[in-house]
């Protein structure tokens, strides 16, 4: 059972820099070629400050995990859904202010036996403090 | 000046199927999103797993669809808000290929349904995404 304290606490915020060659590794590791990601100059005709960040880009936003996290047992734990709300779409050379904090935890019995349903946002903002994107995750923790 | 509606009452979706998923590709997207769970890369680890081998990240098969929607968008608009649920394991050698069918065409916003398909014409991946004119 996953303590239902979790929710609601609003982690420490950390703050990434959004760089060039991180988005073409990233863009490179999923097989996509769109020159968005990889042609500074290509990305400015569009009309974008710099190289265009994925959709899933602030995935790669790793810091401190938190200890509820650590907690799970890897070996029952999936990632059940991924949701990206987009404010804006942001770009290589911005700097990211992260918070997260765990929006649900609840139950459901199904022919699998339990399964426990913990949601967590991250929220990232740019530096005039404006926010920029909304990710959801739903991890799911199956019973032993 | 083709509208933003009439843009998408036209489209015609373009094909992606991916290549076939590598370990290497897996050691490439855990170097680049950081994600270092030893169920993605560590075959050892893996195989005394309740899963019995390597798995690929499923934020990877999201990042398939999210390639795929944006070759669909182009420049006719921009994405909003994309979200998936992870249906089935994807594992090396797996081929995904992406689908799409409108759901809803509005004056200024679309919204398309999408699927990650893999090589038993299981689906692993399925969501949706919103595009709104700029």
């Amino acid at each position: 059972m996953i303590d239902r304290n979790i929710i609601g606490r609003i982690s420490t915020p950390e703050y990434y820099e959004v760089e060039k060659g991180a988005i073409r590794k990233f863009a490179t590791a999923i097989g996509d070629e769109n020159p968005v990601y990889h042609n500074e100059e290509y990305a400015r005709e569009r009309g974008y400050i710099s190289l265009l960040a994925p959709l899933t880009f602030p995935t790669t936003f790793r810091g401190k995990v938190q200890d509820w996290f650590k907690s799970l047992d890897k070996n029952r734990l999936l990632h059940g859904e991924q949701e990206y709300k987009y404010e804006r779409r942001f770009y290589a050379g911005e700097k990211i202010k992260l918070i997260e904090n765990v929006v649900e935890v609840y139950e459901k019995s199904g022919k699998n036996g339990t399964m426990t349903f913990i949601v967590r946002d991250r929220e990232g903002y740019d530096e005039a403090d404006k926010k920029v994107f909304t990710e959801r995750s739903t991890f799911i923790v199956r019973e032993e | 000046m083709t509208t933003f509606k009439k843009a998408y009452e036209e489209i015609s979706f373009p094909e992606l199927t991916k290549s076939p998923i590598t370990r290497v590709q897996l050691s490439q997207y855990a170097g680049a999103s950081g994600d270092f769970n030893p169920i993605h890369i560590d075959e050892e680890f893996a195989k005394k797993s309740p899963l019995g081998g390597v798995i690929a990240h499923g934020m990877l098969s999201m990042g398939f669809l999210g390639q795929y929607i944006e070759k669909i968008v182009g420049n006719h608009g921009e994405v909003k808000n994309f979200k998936v649920q992870f249906r089935g394991m994807v594992k090396p050698g797996d081929t995904i290929s992406c689908e799409a069918e409108q759901k809803e065409l509005l004056e200024n916003e679309v919204t398309f349904y999408l699927k990650g398909i893999n090589q038993n014409g299981d689906i692993v991946v399925k969501g949706e995404a919103r595009i709104e004119k700029i």
